[in-house]
């Protein structure tokens, strides 16, 4: 990877809060709220790569969707070289989608299966007729899919003729149709086969590269998501517990949930499997409608205190190395700790 | 550019053309074949035969069918009034397939559009819909239209009215259930972070995906309607005299049913194969349109 | 290779099976071979068009003849061949002697009856226990997997659970009568990964309590890496290399192995450029001559297209089927 050069940043999300109504108790009873992202902050530099990481539950995949204005959000602002996205109206969201696309994790379901792949590449331009004029559209659909690896006389079949690989490929070409200045990837290789996967990743890193774009990768696969960001986030149950450089969170993460995380990997390597002592957390996550109070974690963190329950944690620089931490307790792990 | 270039051979498949999966399916191919010779009898009635389905020949009444000897007119034998029972199948069948199309096609175009508005936008206008949908249902189909054309005079017109309003819902319903489901699929979600807004996701999308089963139920009313309006024109609400229908053309010859049997006989056997290729047709062509259920209809000695 | 009858649990020898579709029938397994030793843990490593969870479903009796059909071949379960026995009694080996943990817990598991109820439909179904006692045995079971408050949860239902508590609930479900043999079907694949590392901890104790062997079908390196005594790494319906764990990862004498291993990110190596290995999965409706993986490997000659590789025995304790396996062990 290329270091990224650092000035203003391209995106700045602030208080980022995205609420769905839950169940509704009995008939009259109150509805609960399923706290789905519950205020993220976050900044992205120009050529630069988060990545997002976290469990089911954490709200990544609703941040990603929410941040694109799939969805609406209920608090916060996401400023795009200064410009709102949620307060943007739908004449200036067109303007803005052109700056920014994504890149969706099933291929199976992610094209219409009536289109053919110029089809799908060329609705860009039939949506913003003003980025390329009609006479270019089938050179550059085919300039588009060599970029992406596939011949451009593939343009004239339907995606389900295409191997899972080769139809995320097209994904990626459809996303880049309009010169985004940021791509946001929601798991783009998990549905895919591991020996394709690295492909994928591949294609997306060159291309990033390349275009000097910023990316956001939301993945569960941590390996992965080691690969190829800049820095990482890690979500849980709605909220980042801790972000920093790809380096400082994975080699010297502060937050317990992300030493679990980490330890929770499989690691592909037989030798001293017996030795590896592994942070077992206990139980299951708790259910985003009735989170715990003060630091949500602390009903599987083996540190918790009662000052967990009672205060919640701020996202804060508590060890200077190189990461940011939502923990009363954040501290590097030594062979001593962990909990079983 | 990828330094190793894909294998251009590596495609998964290839889809088969509408003709080829026509072919495996050989009750499609009669329920076609049928209906071909239906259109041309559609056709015949309306320019060929057209006097000689109501032009009257007393000495010619109630002759019996199948006697290769006489004119090919009177192979289906005569009615009691010396009228040709193959001329008047064919003068019939314009009338009773018109009545079916135009209320199957009118219930078709007004359903969809009111499903897909109730579907995509839901709201309070959605739920209005989809409720009057749930009360036209709740009536009987034909003592609603028997009420309707008694009060209002059974014209043609109201005929077809009547037949789209009482299918109307069918359409409404399933139009709104898929538009829900696919309104929730990845690719609409792709297509609005292209800035895609609400008509081109409604026309261009969502619409070609819920088509074709709204096609198939079109093509089973078709069936359905037809034998609405055959039992209607038999009750005598449907298709009046001097017109032609084959319910009503059952309806007549009912009163001499012990000798001449085959006034009834032979527009019912028209009824029923007409409305039995409708079937067919619609079963081949739901398979056909379902990308996972297409392999059963796949020449043979393609790959999968 | 030598065979100690009493040595293996299960014995899969030179299996083919096809299915029928409305061309010709596609062979998705072509010859396999392989032994399960008692007590071992096996992996069965490879991804879509591989055959892995063909196998398992011949071993269980689960496929369909027609469109499937087993054209050849044995599976011998503590010596009996399982394709020879009627289905009466093939089921009533199942659950009792060897059991399948299947991979979507969720919609494996009967939505309309409490899980309590499923898992003791294994003792009824085996006449094991009358309803009481098979009650009372299940929720023992469920407190042996790590269910909490099991007693309460038993009278729940798999929608109240999740994706994690389903999979202990197979699990509980698989070990009810102490089989010998338990095929675990990509058991942490659809889980995350806090869950699926209390899922390994889970498969790990019970090993060391039971004595049970495991067929563990994966694709997951990390998976196989932590829990595996031999791996048979399989590919295109065919077995293409096995050997003991650690000589699998320090050593692959397969170029599909030796890829696959390449083109994983991984978390101790990081930034490292990852090798992916070109072109797709095979497709087991349009078969290739010769070797499988030809169109994908970096050592393919003109050979590897026209003439299959032997399945070799080329140290003790490895097979692999390539023609240069001998060159990469020298």
């Amino acid at each position: 990877m290329t270091p990224y050069v650092p000035g203003t940043p391209l995106l700045v999300v602030e208080g980022l809060v995205k609420l769905f109504p839950g169940r509704r108790r009995g008939l009259f009873g109150p509805r609960s709220t399923i706290h789905a992202v519950d205020g993220a902050d976050f900044t992205l530099a120009r050529g630069e790569t988060l990545g997002i990481v976290g469990e089911s539950g954490s709200g990544k995949t609703t941040l990603a969707r929410t941040l694109l204005r799939l969805q609406t959000a209920n608090a916060g602002r996401a400023l795009l070289d200064g410009e709102d996205i949620f307060t943007a109206s739908p004449a200036a969201l067109k303007r803005l989608r052109r700056r920014m696309q994504v890149v969706l994790q099933d291929p199976y379901q992610a094209f219409n299966p009536r289109f053919t792949v110029s089809d799908i590449i060329a609705e860009a331009w039939r949506i913003h007729p003003d980025v390329l004029p009609r006479a270019d559209w089938s050179r550059r659909t085919a300039e588009l899919l060599e970029q992406v690896g596939l011949r451009a006389s593939y343009g004239s079949r339907h995606p389900h003729e295409f191997s899972g690989g080769q139809r995320q490929r097209i994904g990626i070409a459809r996303a880049l149709a309009l010169g985004p200045d940021l791509l946001v990837c929601d798991e783009p290789v998990s549905a895919l086969d591991v020996s394709v996967q690295a492909q994928v990743v591949n294609l997306l890193a060159e291309i990033q590269r390349t275009r000097n774009l910023s990316m956001i990768f939301v993945a569960h696969d941590l390996a992965v998501v080691r690969h190829i960001s800049h820095r990482v986030a890690v979500m849980y149950l709605g909220k980042i517990v801790e972000i920093g450089t790809s380096e400082a969170v994975f080699e010297r993460a502060t937050h317990p949930y992300t030493q679990a995380l980490l330890s929770a990997v499989p690691v592909a390597d037989p030798v001293g499997r017996e030795q590896r002592r592994r942070i077992v957390l206990r139980g299951d996550p708790p259910s985003p409608a009735a989170p715990p109070s003060g630091c949500r974690f602390r009903t599987r963190c083996w540190k918790a205190t009662e000052r967990c329950a009672a205060e919640e944690p701020a996202l804060l620089d508590r060890l200077g190395t190189g990461s940011i931490s939502a923990c009363h307790h954040a501290g590097l792990q030594t062979s001593a700790s962990g909990g079983s | 550019m990828l330094s190793a270039p894909e294998n251009p051979e590596a495609l998964v498949a290839a889809t088969p053309s509408l003709a080829q999966m026509l072919w495996r399916d050989s009750l499609a191919v009669a329920a076609l074949v049928w209906l071909a010779v239906v259109a041309v009898a559609l056709v015949a009635g309306l320019t060929v035969l057209r006097e000689s389905s109501v032009s009257v020949q007393l000495v010619a009444r109630n002759l019996a069918p199948f006697d290769f000897q006489r004119d090919v007119l009177q192979w289906l034998g005569t009615d009691s009034l010396g009228r040709s029972v193959l001329a008047r199948l064919c003068g019939a069948a314009g009338p009773a397939l018109a009545v079916a199309f135009s209320a199957v096609g009118l219930s078709l175009v007004l359903g969809t559009g009111l499903g897909l508005l109730s579907g995509y936008f839901g709201g309070l206008a959605g739920k209005v819909i989809l409720r009057t949908a749930d009360m036209i249902v709740g009536f009987p189909t034909l003592l609603l239209a028997l009420v309707v054309l008694y009060i209002f005079g059974p014209s043609v017109s109201n005929l077809v009215i009547v037949l789209a309003v009482t299918r109307m819902p069918g359409y409404v319903r399933l139009a709104h259930a898929e538009v829900m489901e696919v309104r929730e699929r990845l690719f609409v979600d792709a297509a609005r972070a292209l800035g895609a807004g609400h008509t081109r996701l409604i026309l261009t999308h969502i619409l070609p995906i819920v088509a074709p089963t709204l096609l198939t139920l079109a093509s089973l009313n078709l069936a359905m309607v037809m034998l609405i309006e055959a039992g209607l024109s038999f009750l005598g609400l449907g298709i009046q005299p001097p017109s032609m229908s084959w319910g009503l053309m059952v309806a007549q010859g009912r009163a001499y049913l012990a000798q001449a049997w085959w006034l009834t006989c032979f527009p019912g056997l028209a009824i029923m194969l007409t409305t039995m290729a409708f079937n067919l047709l619609a079963s081949w062509f739901r398979t056909a349109t379902d990308p996972q259920q297409r392999w059963r209809l796949q020449p043979r000695g393609t790959k999968t | 290779m030598t065979l100690d009858p009493r040595g293996s649990i299960l014995d899969i020898r030179d299996l083919h099976v096809s299915f029928r579709t409305s061309g010709s029938p596609v062979t998705v397994l072509n010859g396999v071979t392989f032994q399960v030793a008692r007590g071992e843990v096996l992996a069965l490593l490879g991804e879509s068009g591989s055959g892995k969870s063909v196998t398992a479903a011949a071993t269980m009796g689960l496929i369909e003849q027609p469109p499937g059909s087993i054209d050849r071949g044995a599976i011998l379960f503590d010596g009996v061949n399982l394709l020879g026995l009627s289905p009466a009694d093939h089921r009533r080996l199942c659950g009792e002697r060897l059991s399948l943990v299947f991979q979507d817990a969720l919609a494996a598991l009967n939505p309309v009856y409490p899980v309590g109820w499923q898992i003791a439909e294994v003792f009824r179904i085996h006449g094991r226990a009358d309803r009481k006692t098979a009650a009372l045995e299940s929720i023992k079971l469920m407190e042996a997997v790590g269910i909490p408050a099991a007693a309460e949860r038993a009278g729940h239902y798999p929608h109240q659970f999740s994706g994690g508590m389903c999979q202990r609930i197979m699990i509980a479900m698989a070990i009810a009568l102490q089989p010998e043999l338990i095929i675990a079907d990509e058991p942490t694949t659809a889980l995350d990964v806090t869950i699926q590392a209390q899922i390994v901890e889970l498969l790990k104790a019970l090993r060391a309590r039971t004595g049970a062997s495991l067929v563990l079908i994966t694709h997951d390196l990390g998976l196989v890496a932590e829990l595996a005594d031999r791996v048979v790494v399989m590919y295109g319906g065919r077995v293409v290399e096995e050997a003991g764990v650690h000589d699998i990862f320090a050593r692959p004498l397969h170029p599909y192995t030796q890829a696959l291993l390449a083109s994983q990110p991984r978390m101790d190596r990081s930034n490292a450029e990852l090798r992916p290995i070109r072109g797709i999965p095979p497709n087991p409706a349009a078969p290739l001559t010769g070797c499988a993986f030809h169109p994908r490997c970096p050592r393919a000659e003109a050979r590897c297209a026209q003439e299959a590789p032997a399945d070799q025995m080329i140290a003790p304790g490895r097979r692999s089927a390539c023609h240069f396996a001998a060159e990469m062990l020298a």
